[in-house]
């Protein structure tokens, strides 16, 4: 065959990552004294795919490990040798060592030899110590194989009986290149035949009725043929038998045989029906070795793999639509509805198919917040190990769904986070138990969509943030401290840079880069964080995002002759202040007296130096809005509308501007800034 | 322009192409390779707590453009908008920027042997941002290196350095 197989790495590198990953998300879901079937016929079918996979593309040191893996997951399957936790771990390891080579072969990374070198002892170790019937798992699982290792020299003579199922041909399967594959293996010769008991007005050409014979003489062992059918065949529909001795190439249908090693396989079997393979499969269980992988062909053909750039530019393109859809229903305003009704009807019409194919649209950039959550069962797991902590994680809601974007760019923080809530949150289970709490601790991490915004929460029971600690650092450091600070100011002394009370610098956490990357990052995508202790009961640490980072709902307002966008998540209400709940305080700055509460006045105007905008608050609107937390009244003159507004950079060609979050196009064409009350506040307490 | 290009465009042909434009009473001309289009003023959007010089924001068909006003930077004569006033949109350093000029007049070929370098003083944009003097036509034209304008830090139109630095960290 002289396919050049470098065009499919790409594929069978994909697949091999969703392999092991499936692997590994079982091993960790695993119950080693009372396994699911299931689940092991499922890692047996990993680990099979992918040493197919590597054998075929010609990657034999993956070969290796995976086999022996594939050999030990198959005497587990069949219960041959009990599961253990230690089994498990070396499974684990054994996943990450394929990794590392998958690795080594898809980026040119370095493999380190001795890694892979142990965990091939220990799984060796492993068979070696298990039951008598799995004392040499080569044999069970490969019974030709040992047969290779005593008559690798000398050739010997396979009949090879091949009924392939029915749908071979619609499977685009031929079988030429694989008999020239074995031909050059050896001496080889080929007869088929039909399976005699069909009616000739029932014969369908499509289906493949045929059973091919082949004689083969070769020094290669059985093991290679089976290789060679590899993307073809189950191996319940290949019987190879090792005949006694040597023979001419011609056609021996009856000759004596003898089967391999294994004295308990049934021979001449090729017309009865039931050919015994190497293995007898479940007849269930979706074909392993069919185009050697798991059989979920369904799920593949229905989603494509598309570049993000492609998806951006469609977003982009989306983004104009609306705003050209905003600026046509603006000029229709003007018009008579009577007169115009078809038109107005119309544009109606291409208002609502915008909205729903922005919404598709956007769509195409959500990913369940799954893709990183499913990283963290692994890190607890290996984390509470070594720090001998015992500790159950609790994924909620990972079905929620975040823009891409966001997704990618929430993996670290999060990480920090629960390394955080292992390292520091979580005690012992000694000191757990004197505590009077169960020796296991928890982490939850949950996500959901509340409004606009997804809501992605990090929560331990442990000991809590110590105030304590956190002020003697905070002082140590030279920031502004006093006792009588209240809680939350001192959970946010945990954001300042280089903050870390951890006694000692580990593996795992306390290298001083710490929460401050995490604010960062988090703020860098608009997001919020916010973090809830209580002594001795655990942590929680809230983070909010954005649902996307491209479309937001805005409320336009009006100051002198500009228009701004106030984001419509980020208001409360909108009032007009009457004078007596306005009060002058110090120069120039007001309060506005709200249900109780005195909330600091911020004219848009002053901030934005805006010519013939209303000075007097009696005359504007007040708006209230939410800035993390903390309540400003910001004064505009008139409130315009509610939009939805595609967010554009202002970085693009130009540079930030203090207050904004941006800007957009107005459906007169016209650009508006869209403000971040945050910025905002920043920008007015810098005056 | 760089020196790189510039000395491939000479090795090429010897002659180079610019877009010659008024400011003032004085005749300039930029690298017509960065010019992207000419179009007329139209309402911006202003931006708080910037320079003068830097008028807004325009909206140039889904892309937001800043606009900056050289008249206003460099102090040239009256600054009044009218249908007969010019906004050069350029490419330079990977951005688009508009700038407002008081007319475009002409391009021009000039072969490099043409090109005289700048006199310490003399115009009303610094000899920092000139490449050299060419004649057209017993005319004086000052060449500008618009990229270095645009890029310096007088003209705050990137993020300022240490801001970046602080994105990247």
């Amino acid at each position: 065959m002289n396919v050049d197989l470098s065009q499919f790495y790409q594929v069978f590198f994909d697949e091999s990552a969703e392999h092991l990953a499936e692997m590994e998300r079982i091993f960790l879901a695993i119950d080693p004294l009372n396994p699911d079937d299931e689940d092991l016929n499922a890692l047996f079918r990993s680990a099979h795919s992918i040493k197919g996979g590597a054998g075929t593309f010609g990657f034999p040191d993956m070969t290796v490990v995976t086999h022996t893996l594939e050999t030990l997951l198959d005497l587990v399957r069949h219960h041959e040798i009990p599961l253990s936790r230690e089994m498990v771990d070396v499974f684990l390891q054994a996943g990450d060592a394929i990794s590392m080579q998958l690795a080594g072969h898809r980026d040119g990374s370095k493999v380190d030899q001795q890694v892979v070198e142990k965990v091939c002892e220990q799984l060796s170790a492993i068979s070696g110590s298990s039951t008598p019937s799995a004392g040499k798992p080569e044999q069970v699982a490969s019974p030709a194989l040992s047969a290779e290792k005593i008559e690798a020299t000398s050739e010997s003579t396979y009949r090879i009986v091949f009924k392939p199922p029915p749908d071979l041909y619609s499977r685009m399967v031929r079988m030429e290149p694989i008999f020239e594959e074995l031909a050059s293996m050896g001496d080889f010769t080929v007869t088929a035949g039909i399976e005699p008991h069909n009616e000739f007005d029932k014969y369908d050409p499509t289906r493949c009725e045929a059973i091919w014979e082949m004689n083969l003489t070769t020094s290669h062992p059985p093991a290679d043929i089976f290789e060679v059918f590899m993307f073809v065949a189950d191996e319940e529909e290949i019987c190879i038998e090792k005949l006694s001795t040597p023979i001419l190439p011609g056609r021996e249908t009856d000759s004596s045989t003898e089967t391999g090693s294994a004295a308990t396989r049934e021979t001449g079997a090729a017309n009865s029906g039931e050919i015994m393979g190497r293995r007898s499969y479940d007849k269930n269980e979706t074909a392993p070795g069919a185009y050697g992988r798991r059989g979920n062909e369904n799920a593949e053909a229905s989603s494509i793999r598309v570049g993000v750039v492609k998806v951006d530019q469609l977003i982009n393109q989306m983004g104009e639509l609306v705003i050209t859809q905003a600026m046509l229903a603006q000029s229709a305003i003007q018009l008579d509805p009577v007169q115009h009704e078809n038109l107005h009807r119309s544009l109606a019409l291409l208002e609502r198919t915008t909205r729903d194919l922005q919404e598709s649209v956007m769509s195409i950039r959500m990913m369940p917040i799954n893709f990183i959550f499913s990283r963290f069962p692994r890190l607890v797991h290996d984390l509470a190990d070594k720090l001998g902590k015992q500790i159950e994680l609790k994924l909620v809601g990972e079905s929620t769904e975040l823009d891409k974007g966001l997704v990618e760019k929430l993996a670290d923080p999060l990480t920090h986070l629960v390394r955080n809530s292992i390292d520091h949150g979580i005690e012992s289970p000694e000191a757990r138990i004197a505590g009077g709490k169960s020796p296991c601790g928890a982490i939850i991490l949950k996500a959901s969509q509340q409004g606009g915004r997804v809501v992605i929460e990090v929560a331990d029971d442990g000991a809590g943030l110590n105030r304590e600690r956190i002020l003697a650092k905070a002082a140590k450091n030279g920031l502004p401290v006093s006792d009588s600070m209240s809680d939350e100011e001192v959970w946010q002394l945990i954001f300042a840079p280089g903050f870390s009370t951890a006694d000692q610098v580990t593996d795992v956490s306390g290298r001083g880069v710490g929460m401050d990357v995490v604010l960062r990052n988090v703020n860098a995508m608009g997001g919020r964080v916010s973090v809830y202790s209580f002594q001795g009961k655990g942590s929680r640490v809230v983070i909010s995002l954005p649902l996307t980072l491209a479309i937001l709902d805005g409320l336009s307002v009006r100051v002198g002759n500009e228009t701004f966008i106030v984001p419509i998540n980020s208001i409360i209400e909108s009032l007009q202040p009457r004078i007596e709940d306005l009060n002058e305080v110090g120069q120039g700055n007001a309060t506005v007296h709200v249900r109780g509460e005195y909330i600091p006045l911020m004219r848009l105007g002053e901030i934005f130096a805006i010519h013939g905008a209303v000075r007097r608050p009696e005359e504007a609107v007040v708006m209230l809005v939410d800035a993390e937390g903390e309540h400003l009244a910001l004064l505009v003159d008139e409130l315009l509308g509610q939009h939805q507004v595609v967010i554009k950079s202002l970085e693009t060609n130009y540079r930030k501007v203090d207050g904004t979050a941006g800007a957009t196009i107005l459906g007169d064409g016209r650009v508006a800034l869209i403000l971040d009350a945050v910025d905002m506040v920043r920008l007015w307490r810098s005056r | 322009m760089s020196m790189d290009e510039q000395t491939i465009m000479t090795a090429e042909s010897g002659t180079q192409e610019y877009l010659t434009f008024t400011l003032g009473k004085e005749e300039y001309a930029m690298d017509i390779l960065k010019v992207q289009e000419i179009r007329g003023y139209d309402s911006v959007t202003h931006i708080a707590n910037s320079p003068d010089f830097m008028k807004g924001v325009i909206n140039l068909r889904g892309v937001i453009v800043p606009i900056i006003d050289m008249r206003i930077k460099f102090n040239l004569g009256d600054v009044v908008y009218d249908e007969f006033t010019v906004v050069i949109i350029m490419k330079v350093l990977g951005r688009i920027i508009g700038m407002v000029v008081d007319g475009v007049s002409d391009v021009v070929t000039l072969p490099s042997d043409q090109i005289k370098p700048a006199p310490e003083f003399g115009s009303s944009i610094n000899a920092e941002y000139i490449t050299g003097i060419g004649t057209v036509n017993e005319q004086m034209l000052i060449l500008t290196d618009i990229e270095r304008l645009i890029g310096s830090d007088d003209m705050q139109l990137m993020a300022a350095a240490d801001n970046r630095l602080d994105m990247a960290a």
